[in-house]
C-alpha cells in the first residue's frame, strides 16, 4: 500500500517537474515579438515566401514580410488608382488611393495622387489638406508645393500662390511649370474714388504686386 | 335638317370616335416581335410590361426581384420605354435597374429610338445600367449601337459593353450624370441639325479604342458642360466643320477630321464683388491671337459667373494650348459701378485653366 502510494507520488512529481521544465523562462533567450494588432489583422498571401521547410519559420521575419506585403498591396492599389485616374474614372481612383493609404500611410505617391483626384472631383478643400499632409511627410516634394500654388491661384489667393511657387523654385530652380505659373500671377487693383474714370495705369511685375489689396 | 346634313353629322361623329379610339390606343403601350426585333409602341412601357407582352423568356425576360431584364433580340422603340424608377429624382430611390442585351457576337446589338411623322420614340433611363453582353470573346471592332432619332433621356445611368450612342439629326438628347464606357469606336457620336439641342452635363464618355466624343456634321455650336472624355486615339474628335464648346470639361487630346472645325475650351469663373448690380467685363489681353469680351452683372449676392475661354483648338496644328497661336487667356477683368462708367477694380494677367476658379474683389 505504502509502496503504491509512493509510486503515485513519484509519477505526479515527475509530471509536475516536466511541466515546470517545459514552461520555464529562458533567461533572456526567449524571442519576444511585438505584434501591432493592426498589422496582425492583415493576412495576405501576396508575394509571401516560405522561409524554410516544416516549422522552421522565423516569426519576426514573418511579421516583416507581412508589413512588406502590406506596402506591396498599397502600391498595387495606388497603381490601380493611377490607371483609373488616367481613364477619367475619378471616383474609382479616389477609393483606390484611399485604400492604398489605409495600407500604408507613408505612401507619398498615393497621397499626392489622391489630392490630384480630389481636385478633379472639385473638392478643393480636401485636396488642399492632402497636399499639406504630403508636404509634412516630404518637405522637398516640389509637386505638392506647385499643386498648392495652383489651388491658391484658383481660389484667388495670389500672394500665397507666389509664396508656394517661390518655395518650389528654391527646391527645384529649373521647374518649368513653377516658373511659368509665377509669371502668370494676376495683379488686382482697387481704384480710388475718381481714379476709375481716368485711363488706368497698368502695373506689372513686383510693382503690381505691391498694389495688391486684400 | 336635310339628309346630307345628317350624313355629315354622322360622318363627323364616326371620325371623332375613330380619333378618340386611336388616341386611347396610343396611350397604352405594347411590345411585339416583328422582323426578329422587339418593337415597343405606345406610352407607359417598362421592362416588366415588355416582358409581359412578349410572354417568352427566351426573347425577353424580367426578374423583378433582382431588377434585371435580359433581351435576346434587338429593340425598336417607337413609343416610350422607361427603364428605372420615376421617383429616382426626388422621392424614394429604388434599386438600379439593369437591361442586358444578350447577343451571339459583338457588334450586332441595335437599340433604335425611332422617329417618324407624328410618332417620336422615347427612351428614358433613370438610375439604369444598359449593358451589351456577348458570348464570344472576339475583338469588338464593330460597335453595338444605340441609335437615337427620337428622344433619349439618361439620368444617373450607365451604358456600357461597346454600345456607341449615335445621335442622329433631329434627335433630342439629355444626358445628366451618366457614364458611357467600354466602347471600341466612340462613346458618343453626334450628327446634328440646325437648332437641334443636345443637353449634356456631368457625364463621362470613355472609349477603349478611338474617341470619347465624335462630332460629325454640326451647323451650330454645340456646348457640353462638366464632362469627362477619354479615348485611346483622341479624347475629342471633331470630324466636320462644327464648333464644339467644352466648358469645365476634362479632356487631354483633340483631333480633327478635316481642315475646318473648332474645339473651344472654356472654364466658368466665379467673380465675387462687394455689392450686387455691378458690371463685370472680361476681355482677352491685348496681343492674344484669339480674343473675346464677356460681360455680366453681379447678382444679389455680389456674384457673377463668366464662361471664359482658355484656347481654341483648330486644325491642323493647334490641337492643344499653344501660347501665341490659339490662346484666348490671359484676361483683363474690370468691375464697373452701376453707372457702367466708373471703374472700381481691375485685374490683369488673369489666366483661366481649371474648374472652380474664383476671383474676389474686396
Amino acid at each position: 500500500m505504502i509502496f503504491r502510494l509512493a509510486t503515485y507520488i513519484f509519477i505526479a512529481a515527475l509530471i509536475i517537474g516536466a511541466a515546470l521544465l517545459l514552461n520555464r523562462e529562458d533567461g533572456g533567450q526567449s524571442l519576444r515579438i511585438d505584434v501591432n494588432p493592426e498589422e496582425a489583422s492583415f493576412c495576405g498571401p501576396h508575394r509571401h515566401e516560405f522561409l524554410g521547410p516544416g516549422c522552421e519559420c522565423d516569426p519576426e521575419a514573418e511579421i516583416k514580410q507581412a508589413i512588406a506585403d502590406r506596402k506591396d498591396y498599397s502600391s498595387t492599389h495606388s497603381d490601380l488608382a493611377e490607371g483609373f485616374y488616367a481613364r477619367g474614372r475619378y471616383e474609382l481612383a479616389k477609393s483606390c488611393y484611399e485604400r492604398a493609404l489605409e495600407l500604408d500611410e507613408a505612401n507619398r505617391q498615393a497621397r499626392y495622387g489622391l489630392s490630384l483626384t480630389l481636385v478633379r472631383l472639385g473638392d478643393l478643400t480636401a485636396a488642399r489638406q492632402e497636399l499639406e499632409r504630403t508636404i509634412e511627410t516630404d518637405r522637398r516634394f516640389v509637386g505638392a508645393y506647385v499643386s498648392l500654388a495652383v489651388l491658391d491661384y484658383a481660389e484667388g489667393n495670389y500672394p500665397m500662390a507666389r509664396e508656394r511657387l517661390q518655395a518650389a523654385l528654391r527646391i527645384s530652380p529649373s521647374n518649368r511649370y513653377a516658373k511659368r505659373l509665377i509669371n502668370s500671377i494676376p495683379v488686382i487693383r482697387k481704384l480710388d474714388a475718381g481714379e476709375g474714370v481716368q485711363p488706368t495705369k497698368r502695373l506689372r511685375g513686383d510693382a503690381g504686386l505691391k498694389a495688391v489689396k486684400g | 335638317m336635310s339628309g346630307t346634313a345628317i350624313m355629315k353629322r354622322k360622318m363627323t361623329t364616326v371620325l371623332i370616335a375613330l380619333a378618340l379610339a386611336l388616341a386611347a390606343g396610343g396611350a397604352f403601350g405594347e411590345a411585339y416581335l416583328r422582323n426578329d426585333r422587339i418593337v415597343v409602341e405606345g406610352k407607359g412601357n417598362s421592362l416588366a410590361s415588355v416582358a409581359r407582352d412578349m410572354a417568352d423568356p427566351e426573347i425577353f425576360s424580367f426578374d423583378p426581384e433582382r431588377n434585371v431584364a435580359l433581351a435576346n433580340r434587338n429593340l425598336l422603340i417607337k413609343g416610350s420605354l422607361l427603364i428605372g424608377s420615376e421617383e429616382a429624382d426626388g422621392g424614394a430611390v429604388s434599386s438600379v435597374q439593369l437591361l442586358e442585351m444578350n447577343v451571339s457576337r459583338c457588334g450586332v446589338v441595335r437599340i433604335e429610338v425611332a422617329s417618324s411623322l407624328g410618332e417620336v420614340g422615347e427612351l428614358h433611363l433613370r438610375r439604369t445600367k444598359l449593358v451589351a453582353i456577348h458570348e464570344t470573346d472576339d475583338k469588338c471592332s464593330d460597335p453595338n449601337l444605340l441609335i437615337v432619332r427620337g428622344k433619349l433621356l439618361a439620368h444617373d445611368s450607365e451604358i456600357s459593353g461597346n454600345i456607341e450612342c449615335v445621335v442622329e439629326p433631329g434627335a433630342s438628347v439629355q444626358l445628366f450624370g451618366s457614364t458611357l464606357s467600354y466602347n471600341q469606336n466612340a462613346a458618343l457620336t453626334c450628327e446634328l441639325l440646325e437648332g437641334q439641342r443636345l443637353d449634356v452635363f456631368n457625364c463621362v464618355f470613355i472609349d477603349n479604342a478611338n474617341y470619347g466624343i465624335r462630332l460629325g456634321s454640326c451647323p451650330e455650336p454645340l456646348e457640353i458642360r462638366d464632362s469627362v472624355f477619354r479615348g485611346l486615339a483622341a479624347d475629342v474628335f471633331n470630324a466636320g466643320r462644327g464648333e464644339l464648346i467644352l466648358t469645365d470639361c476634362d479632356f487631354r487630346t483633340v483631333k480633327f477630321g478635316s481642315l475646318s472645325g473648332k474645339v473651344i475650351r472654356k472654364w466658368s469663373v466665379i467673380v465675387r464683388v462687394p455689392e450686387p448690380g455691378l458690371h463685370i467685363v472680361a476681355q482677352s489681353a491685348k496681343g492674344n491671337p484669339q480674343r473675346e469680351v464677356v460681360r455680366g452683372p453681379s447678382d444679389e449676392n455680389g456674384v457673377c459667373r463668366l464662361d471664359l475661354t482658355e484656347y481654341v483648338a483648330f486644325p491642323p496644328r493647334a490641337q492643344e494650348f499653344i501660347e501665341g497661336v490659339n490662346n484666348v487667356t490671359p484676361h483683363h477683368i474690370s468691375v464697373y459701378d452701376k453707372d457702367r462708367k466708373t471703374l472700381l477694380y481691375e485685374i490683369e494677367n488673369f489666366h483661366v485653366f481649371m474648374k472652380g476658379q474664383r476671383v474676389r474683389f474686396r
